[in-house]
């Protein structure tokens, strides 16, 4: 558990980079937590037994379910670089190589 | 399937001298030239002397910015004269473009069309360098710098003409793009028979030196002395990874860097096709479809990922993979 704490920390101190934000990323206990100039704290707790969730992001006085890693950085993004626009993959009609 | 070729390289760095060599020769005997040259009126295509069996049309603009849908429709119409018998049966395709263009929405442009798609081969990416000069335009302009990225081939120009410190501009682009092999043009030409294959698809579209074209190995000689805003380096994976995972993966590394990845190519190992790799190819945020390979290319089954970003860190795209592959696996394990 502490690993995967480790890793979700280093993940997000490397997406900061990503979206070109100066923040920083530490462990508060079991929560992980994001802080960004010029942006609210972003705290990544565990759910409360019994919810269908893997994490828990509190944003001042909101509160979120996410259920995977996509979700969290899509939500983390939108949070802290909202004017960064996500481009969406594109797939061409063919695959590189032919069958 | 037609092979479409995309010529570029900064302004001056010898393109349309190279084209002009390459038309002359037998092996590029009808072929269809795109010039596209900025400013009202082009001057460069009157420089060209083409042999009998091959043209040039010539648009004006930058293709990267106003003209990408005029490309795809000016190769739709050549493809329609074609059919129609009204011009020479072409056998390929370059598209030559401004010194000023950025390659990716133009790779895109001849990747996304379904007709392009269905009709045409993009070939690769061959990128001329001036000698004297590339090291100073690399430094100043970054539409340089993303040219020589993007390449499948970097072709050296006016080294004939000496006194160019090219060592370090060699060094420059190897650290720029190391998978691209660089050839060196002498008095503008070089062997055309070197640009006919470029990429790593054969004229049927069929996988063909995919190892050379992946350059793994280049790449990671690399990957420990990287520096500079855009970066090359390959990633090594020693595990099998899910195909929702790598499904997800390219969802991600679109989404949150898009822009920034100039090119991203890979060959992977599928847990759902043990046998049977994947080979992953995208500029930016579009990415074909991955391709399943009959067999491994060669004895290392490793999968590897050949990343050339832009301020994107190495850590970021293997930690998003790996904690991926395990988000999937305990979704996989809790579903039995």
């Amino acid at each position: 558990m502490a690993e995967a704490g480790e890793r979700l920390v280093e993940l997000l101190g490397e997406s900061l980079a990503v979206w070109r934000l100066a923040g920083r990323v530490e462990r508060q206990g079991e929560a992980v937590v994001v802080c960004v100039a010029g942006a609210a704290s972003l705290r990544i707790e565990p759910p409360p037994p019994g919810l269908p969730f893997r994490w828990l992001l509190r944003v001042g006085a909101r509160q979120r379910g996410i259920s995977g890693l996509p979700g969290l950085l899509r939500h983390l993004r939108a949070e802290l670089a909202p004017e960064r626009a996500a481009s969406r993959l594109r797939l061409t009609p063919r695959p590189l190589l032919l069958p | 399937m037609i092979p479409v070729a995309v010529l570029t390289g900064f302004l001056g760095s010898g393109k349309t001298t190279l084209l002009g060599h390459l038309l002359r020769h037998p092996d590029f005997a009808r072929t269809a030239v795109i010039i596209n040259e900025f400013g009202e009126i082009g001057l460069d295509h009157e420089l060209i002397e083409a042999s009998d069996e091959s043209f040039i049309e010539l648009k004006t603009g930058c293709v990267c910015c106003t003209l990408r849908g005029d490309l795809v429709l000016t190769l739709a119409d050549l493809l329609r004269r074609r059919d129609q018998g009204a011009i020479i049966p072409f056998e390929r395709v370059v598209v030559e473009t401004t010194g000023l263009a950025d390659p990716a929405p133009i790779l895109h442009a001849l990747a996304s069309d379904p007709l392009m798609a269905e009709r045409t081969l993009l070939q690769g990416v061959i990128v001329t360098v001036d000698a004297q000069a590339g090291l100073g335009t690399l430094a100043r302009h970054g539409e340089a710098v993303k040219q020589v990225a993007v390449a499948d081939r970097l072709v050296l120009t006016k080294s004939d003409l000496g006194g160019a410190d090219l060592p370090a501009l060699r060094e420059r682009l190897r650290q720029l793009n190391p998978a691209a092999p660089l050839q060196v043009a002498l008095f503008g030409a070089l062997d055309p028979a070197s640009l006919l294959d470029i990429g790593p698809v054969d004229a049927a579209g069929r996988a063909a030196d995919l190892t050379g074209w992946l350059a793994a190995e280049a790449v990671e000689r690399l990957n420990h002395h990287r520096k500079g805003e855009i970066t090359a380096f390959c990633i090594t994976l020693d595990r099998p990874v899910r195909a929702v995972t790598l499904a997800l993966f390219l969802e991600l590394l679109a989404e949150h860097a898009g822009e920034d990845l100039l090119r991203v190519k890979g060959i992977l190992d599928i847990v759902e096709s043990p046998d049977r790799p994947a080979v992953i190819h995208g500029v930016q945020h579009v990415f074909h479809p991955p391709a399943f390979l009959p067999r491994w290319p060669s004895a290392d089954h490793r999968g590897r990922i050949v990343c050339i970003v832009r301020s994107i860190p190495r850590r970021w795209i293997e930690l998003l993979l790996a904690m991926l592959e395990d988000e999937v696996a305990v979704a996989e394990a809790a579903r039995g």
